[in-house]
């Protein structure tokens, strides 16, 4: 794929909730590209259709109208090539932490069908995964047995287990304390680095947007639009040091300014 | 020390009750037709222990043959109810109607269709404790989360490999929980049944000895059917807490 | 006028629509059930056919059915008991669990046999009872009290020992009578509970006094059910248990359905 086709493609796209007495306009005709390997992020109001717009770039949900393509195709259905992390862990509570991660291998084609054949080469697969997030030595404990952040990084873990193209994360860290949370966006950077999937993130976080994004995308309230793109031209590893130098806090500031037009305050 | 009391306090309890029951029946020299002391209903367990065993084992088949049948049969329901929305709506308000009927009152019907004696009682059981399995197996199912289901449907994950994969783990504890009420109801269909329509089981034996104005025999067939509910019931707490280990723990999951 | 019209016909549609959506299973039962009634191809001696069933109902309520009796005096009958029985279980139910709260010792007394016999089904009483009180009115209004009385108890315990003790510290601050205490504080608080306790021992109850009859008396809808078993007729059996069900229905709708709506929702919100 060359540079100037982009991974992801959003022309026109709206999206509107229809249930039996109302409806909802969650997003209203817009236009993105992301090309291979960016880390974008989306940040804005509650309710603002961040989320929706994880659910059309899965290909969970259809759009009302406008075109969503991924990887050179028009999105019709699941994908198939992306991961997806949320606030809420979700691990399976029977589960160990290594078969909690190797559970899209269970399901994603073809690992499914060798899965039982080539249980050891996908466990090493998964132990590697685990070690890179710095959870070796936890694989054979249950969920219930790890804290909040190490919940965080299983679930990371599982996202990306079957190397997906794509990752979608839907505020991952948002229930974390803030101590845990900067240091899993040194976990996800380093993740991101070596596995390089096109990531878009949704977040309420400005510093963790800066911290890990390529590009900071700020949408408007309610029907949801892109009314800013932010480059993030710092140098990547990105550290914590980082997030204290000038330039770092005036972009945080200034995507919370753009946050408070966007509201109509 | 003090948990050992506690852990056992419901065993110290009914010690007392039963040394009280006894004082009170000397002391106030209570007549054995109105309230027989502990020790005539020891002695009649005594004399009565072989039918009373024969009775209590075709209560113990009936009602695990009914309970048996409600497990099988729930487990199936709940399952349908709680994957396909069409079962459920079907079934919603005719499970609402059945709920509301006593089954005692099927009991007479039950006895036309199969006449006196083992089939209504065990199909007692099965209808008064079927119920629960059902409702439970349904709401664990609904528990999945939809961000799970999110994860597992962008990956081509289709409806049956949820289910399987994820939604009949997690319904597992509802379905255990539900099987102590239902052993419950199982027992207490059986009895019933035996006491209006049988001629065998301790419900039986208890209505026949309460015909003959045998006090303490009643109060045998009491202490049998006492016992026998507790051993079911903690066989039933027993396989919960076997099967499904991580869910008491699950509940700690940071969320 | 005209513009309203359109509107309230679709909505009229899509009420239809979805009561055959949500009422499939019955519907398609019922209309079975009247097509083969009408076809004659329901045996009466295992189930009655629709004109079976409504004879039974007009032969019932009008009394022709001889030994079986009428049908409306046998449900005010078990009415009648069941009120008696539930009043004493309310009444008697709620005096315990109040002293209960009220004094731990009188707690620590009555908890574990409460334990003891809260697990005991109320139709297990039955032999015991009819052995103290004979076949009869008293049998089974005793086995209604019986039934109903441990979730009442613990009701009222759980929700008079709940009472935050800041509400009563206020009271006491405020130098509250013992009157607008119990009115004004101690009930409306405990209410929530005490009234889930009562309506989970109207269902225990209710469900007891067909047991009860059937054994214990020779009136009442339980025994017109259990002798139409006797005598073979499904017909009287399946009027007698669709009655229960309506008048069971009806208590738990109307009388609770409403007394929660009036009394507890209030606060709730």
């Amino acid at each position: 794929m060359t540079a100037d086709t982009p991974f992801i493609k959003l022309d026109r796209v709206s999206l509107t909730y229809q249930s039996r007495d109302s409806s909802t306009h969650a997003l209203d005709e817009t236009d993105m590209t992301i090309s291979t390997g960016e880390f974008i992020a989306v940040v804005g109001p509650s309710g603002c259709g961040k989320s929706s717009l994880l659910k059309l770039v899965s290909g969970l949900h259809p759009a009302t109208s406008g075109n969503v393509v991924v990887a050179g195709q028009k999105v019709t259905g699941p994908l198939k090539i992306s991961g997806m992390a949320f606030q809420n862990a979700t691990l399976l509570p029977w589960r160990t932490t290594l078969d909690n991660v190797l559970l899209p291998l269970q399901i994603v084609e073809p690992h499914a069908s060798r899965f039982r054949k080539h249980r050891d080469q996908y466990e090493a697969m998964a132990m590697e995964l685990l070690k890179l997030v710095g959870l070796d030595g936890f694989e054979t404990k249950y969920p219930w047995e790890l804290s909040g952040g190490m919940q965080q990084r299983s679930s990371l873990c599982r996202a990306l287990i079957h190397e997906p193209q794509m990752l979608l994360l839907d505020e991952p860290f948002g229930a974390l304390d803030a101590f845990t949370r900067e240091e899993l966006w040194g976990v996800l950077q380093k993740l991101w680095m070596t596995r390089k999937p096109t990531v878009i993130l949704v977040t309420h976080d400005l510093r963790e947007a800066v911290y890990l994004s390529d590009t900071v995308y700020v949408m408007s309230a309610r029907p949801g639009r892109i009314i800013s793109k932010t480059n993030v031209a710092l140098p990547r590893p990105r550290t914590l040091r980082d997030t204290f130098k000038p330039e770092f806090i005036e972009m945080a500031q200034n995507l919370r300014l753009q946050i408070s037009e966007g509201m109509g305050v | 020390m003090k948990y050992w009391i506690r852990r056992t306090v419901s065993i110290w309890a009914t010690v007392l009750c039963i040394v009280l029951w006894q004082l009170m029946c000397v002391v106030l020299s209570i007549e054995p037709f109105i309230l027989p002391s502990p020790i005539l209903v020891y002695h009649s367990l005594v004399q009565y222990h072989e039918p009373i065993m024969i009775h209590a084992m075709q209560t113990l088949f009936t009602t695990l043959v009914g309970f048996a049948i409600a497990v099988a049969f729930g487990l199936l329901l709940g399952l349908a109810i709680g994957v396909e929305r069409a079962v459920y709506d079907g079934l919603y308000p005719m499970m609402i109607a059945f709920n509301s009927i006593p089954k005692v009152a099927i009991v007479p019907l039950l006895v036309i269709w199969f006449g006196i004696g083992t089939v209504p009682a065990i199909l007692t059981a099965f209808l008064i404790s079927f119920f629960p399995i059902v409702v439970n197996v349904a709401t664990g199912l609904a528990t999945i989360e939809p961000e799970l289901q999110d994860v597992l449907r962008s990956l081509g994950a289709r409806k049956r490999q949820i289910v399987m994969r994820v939604g009949i783990p997690r319904s597992m504890p509802y379905f255990f929980a539900s099987l102590k009420v239902a052993i419950t109801l199982a027992f207490i269909g059986s009895v019933v049944s035996e006491s209006i329509a049988s001629n065998a089981g301790i419900g039986y034996l208890m209505i026949a000895a309460s015909a003959r104005f045998d006090v303490a025999l009643v109060f045998a067939g009491f202490v049998v059917i006492s016992v026998m509910g507790v051993i079911m019931y903690e066989v039933t707490a027993y396989a919960e807490r076997k099967f499904t280990f991580w869910a008491t723990r699950a509940n700690d999951i940071v969320t | 006028m005209s513009a309203v019209a359109p509107a309230v016909a679709s909505r009229f549609e899509l009420g239809m629509t979805r009561a055959l959506y949500e009422w499939w299973l019955l519907i398609a039962l019922a209309v079975v059930w009247i097509a083969a009634s009408a076809l004659n191809l329901i045996p009466n001696s295992v189930f009655p056919d629709a004109q079976t069933l409504a004879r039974a109902t007009v032969d019932l309520v009008t009394g022709k059915v001889g030994v079986l009796g009428k049908l409306t005096d046998h449900v005010w009958i078990s009415f009648a008991r069941f009120a008696a029985g539930y009043s004493i279980a309310a009444g008697i139910g709620i005096l315990i669990g109040l002293l209960m709260a009220t004094s731990s010792l009188i707690a620590a007394l009555i908890l574990p046999i409460l334990r003891l016999l809260y697990p005991i089904p109320g139709l297990a009483w039955t032999p015991l009872v009819i052995m103290w009180a004979g076949i009869g009115e008293n049998a089974v209004i005793v086995l209604i009290f019986l039934s109903a009385v441990w979730p009442i108890v613990y009701g009222a315990y759980d929700g008079f020992r709940n009472i935050p003790r800041n509400y009563m510290l206020v009271c006491r601050q405020l130098g509250a009578t013992w009157n607008v205490r119990v009115r004004r504080v101690l009930l409306p608080a405990a209410l929530p509970m005490l009234f889930s306790g009562l309506r989970l021992g109207h269902g225990m109850g209710w469900r007891a006094i067909v047991g009860a009859e059937m054994i214990a008396a020779v009136t009442g809808v339980g025994y017109m059910l259990n002798m139409g078993g006797e005598l073979r007729r499904p017909d009287v059996v399946v009027v007698g248990m669709i009655v229960i069900a309506i008048m069971s229905a009806l208590l738990d709708r109307f009388v609770f359905g409403t007394l929660e709506d009036r009394l507890i929702s209030r606060w709730k919100r």
